[in-house]
């Protein structure tokens, strides 16, 4: 239970970072709050999102048709990313002023949903120092 | 027999607290994901930056 919820976060948090330096390339999302604010903004909800697909590895590890490790968390990643965004449609039908939706954020978004998969993919499979 | 009992007992348990961890944090990504300050008063304002940046709709 520790390993998915412990290497979930550390992943997430790496990626909520990893999505702030790609952003200042992409220039895809205009920032509002400053560095400081965001980098723990990114690093908690980067982490609680890995948190989920860690956990939810640990669970569904022997249940998921694919046989990598790369494959399982991505493809958590990407389908709890996907249902968040099903919401998040549902909530632009509903208010479309307010919760306009953004193409290019979306991508930028599913991207963030597969690197995350797959740097806790990599993590998951690192065998502990020592081990033979 | 009882010790096979008992490792059920413990890892049901785990798996227990596994769920409840991830029922937790599910429930803050989705108030994270939506920006709902009536659950958690700033969380609008807070992530507003990560929701856009990973693709939620947001104002």
């Amino acid at each position: 239970m520790g390993k998915g919820i412990l290497l979930g976060a550390l992943a997430g948090v790496a990626c909520g970072w990893l999505v702030i330096a790609f952003n200042m390339f992409s220039g895809v999302a205009e920032f509002e709050n400053g560095f400081i604010s965001n980098a723990l903004a990114f690093s908690t909800g980067g982490g609680l999102f890995g948190v989920i697909v860690g956990g939810l590895m640990t669970l569904l590890e022997g249940r998921l048709p694919f046989s990598g490790t790369l494959s399982k968390t991505v493809s958590i990643s990407v389908g709890i990313w996907l249902i968040l965004r099903l919401g998040g449609t549902l909530l632009s039908m509903n208010d479309p002023q307010r919760f306009h939706p953004d193409f290019a954020q979306t991508l930028q978004g599913l991207l963030f949903a597969v690197a995350l998969g797959l740097i806790l993919g990599v993590l998951w499979n690192r065998k502990p120092e020592g081990s033979v | 027999m009882k010790n096979a009992i008992l490792i059920r007992q413990a890892v049901s348990q785990n798996t227990l607290r596994l769920a409840l961890a991830l029922a937790g944090a599910g429930f803050a990504m989705v108030v994270i994901a939506y920006g709902m300050d009536s659950v958690v008063k700033g969380a609008h304002d807070v992530f507003h930056d990560f929701r856009h940046a990973v693709g939620f709709p947001c104002h």
